[in-house]
């Protein structure tokens, strides 16, 4: 099921920012929120994919934050006492060494997740909201 | 009867960041009515174990604004773990931590959806008397004759038996849609009504028709959780007409409730 009246939400104007550890770049990070009218859980989320200028990241080189802690993508499905608060941002941070460069870029995001309440016969609803947005990188 | 707000009524403006809870308190206030909805799955940041510096901060707001704290509506989010169904013991623990919460931020009533079972609703009862509580359980698309069909048969006769007082239903407008003779009861056991300000401003025969069946509890506007200005609109022009129509029939129903 596509649902698009929060897909604005999913991924806001920002400007990427190299991640830096004791001045040097492992990758870069930007925000997202997620895209529907109350929080879910982390073990909600079926699927996140992320493609830079069209080019699509593995999944091994993300890290997915929030509430202060760091989980890998393979992990957020385990994670059913962790809440995604509607308000709040969590941050993807991509392992590329150099960082990305400077300059407009092509974000485009994909998430997919499980509606966790009104199961129907054939179960719970499964939802999909995708955006792509150019983000400037400093 | 009472007229109040389902606070998820303004999602558009929460999420956006364009207004704080706080700040929909103070315009549904404005806007007049008298009491809430609250889902703390949407406004509260330390759900699912919520914290006693938030339920204190929703307390505070509702108080400075007079504004009753109606009902603390739980999604019981049976599907949150992957590859399995919550259990009995986990839905009844949840249901367990939001009557402590809600009483915690002076709430008096919670309400759930026909996630709950009957059974697990009736084992619900004796924590709301220890804590006086009042438990609700939502019945949405009502067609005739389905209040007497299988589950909703079945809270019905808890609420009427081991329930009477302390348990009750939450419907839907639907509700008054159905001929009198379907609904005069189900309006008694309702602590709250849900009804879009659309169908009021039609058709306000249903306003007078529920306050004449003596219908005690709140009518709620519910809205889609738009923040438009025509739903805001609609929202206002709602608590007026049915503000209108009671005071115009207030000797009548009160000559009705008399018998």
């Amino acid at each position: 099921m596509q649902v698009q009246e929060f897909d604005q939400l999913l991924l806001e104007e920002q400007t990427i920012t190299n991640y830096m550890v004791e001045g040097i770049i492992l990758g870069y990070e930007f925000k997202i929120r997620y895209p529907f009218w109350r929080g879910t859980y982390l073990s909600c989320i079926e699927k996140l994919e992320v493609a830079i200028d069209r080019e699509v990241l593995s999944q091994e080189d993300i890290f997915f934050t929030l509430n202060g802690k760091r989980f890998l993508m393979e992990e957020l499905r385990a994670f059913y006492k962790e809440y995604w608060y509607v308000l709040e941002d969590a941050t993807l941070t991509v392992i590329k060494k150099g960082g990305i460069t400077k300059g407009f870029h092509e974000v485009a995001i994909t998430l997919q997740h499980r509606i966790p309440y009104g199961r129907q016969p054939d179960g719970y609803r499964s939802v999909t909201n995708t955006i792509t947005r150019t983000l400037m990188a400093e | 009867m009472k007229l109040g707000l389902c606070m998820d009524n303004f999602s558009d403006d929460f999420i956006a960041r364009r207004a704080s809870f706080g700040e929909l308190v103070q315009r549904a206030a404005k806007l007049g009515y008298r009491g809430i909805e609250f889902t703390p799955a949407q406004m509260l940041s330390s759900h699912p174990e919520v914290s006693d510096e938030e339920v204190g901060l929703v307390r505070e707001v509702l108080g400075k604004y007079h504004m009753e704290p109606f009902c603390w509506n739980v999604y019981l989010d049976t599907g949150a773990i992957t590859g399995r169904e919550l259990s009995e013991n986990e839905i009844q623990k949840t249901m367990m931590k939001n009557l402590i919460y809600a009483k915690k931020a002076g709430f008096s009533l919670i309400k759930t959806s026909r996630d709950i079972t009957p059974g697990i609703f009736q084992k619900m009862l004796t924590l709301c008397r220890d804590l006086d509580m009042k438990l609700a359980v939502e019945i949405e698309d009502l067609e005739p004759g389905d209040h007497d069909e299988g589950d909703v048969r079945e809270f019905i006769r808890i609420i009427q038996g081991e329930g009477e007082g302390r348990a009750g239903l939450v419907l839907d407008m639907d509700l008054l849609m159905l001929p009198a003779a379907d609904t005069g009861a189900l309006w008694n056991m309702s602590f709250g009504i849900y009804i879009r300000p659309e169908v009021v401003l039609k058709n306000q025969d249903i306003i007078k028709g529920a306050a004449e069946a003596g219908y005690p509890g709140y009518l709620l506007c519910r809205n889609g959780r738009k923040a438009s200005p025509d739903a805001q609109r609609q929202a206002e022009q709602f608590v007026k007409s049915c503000s209108r129509v009671l005071e115009n029939n207030k000797k009548k129903i009160e000559r009705i409730r008399k018998g």
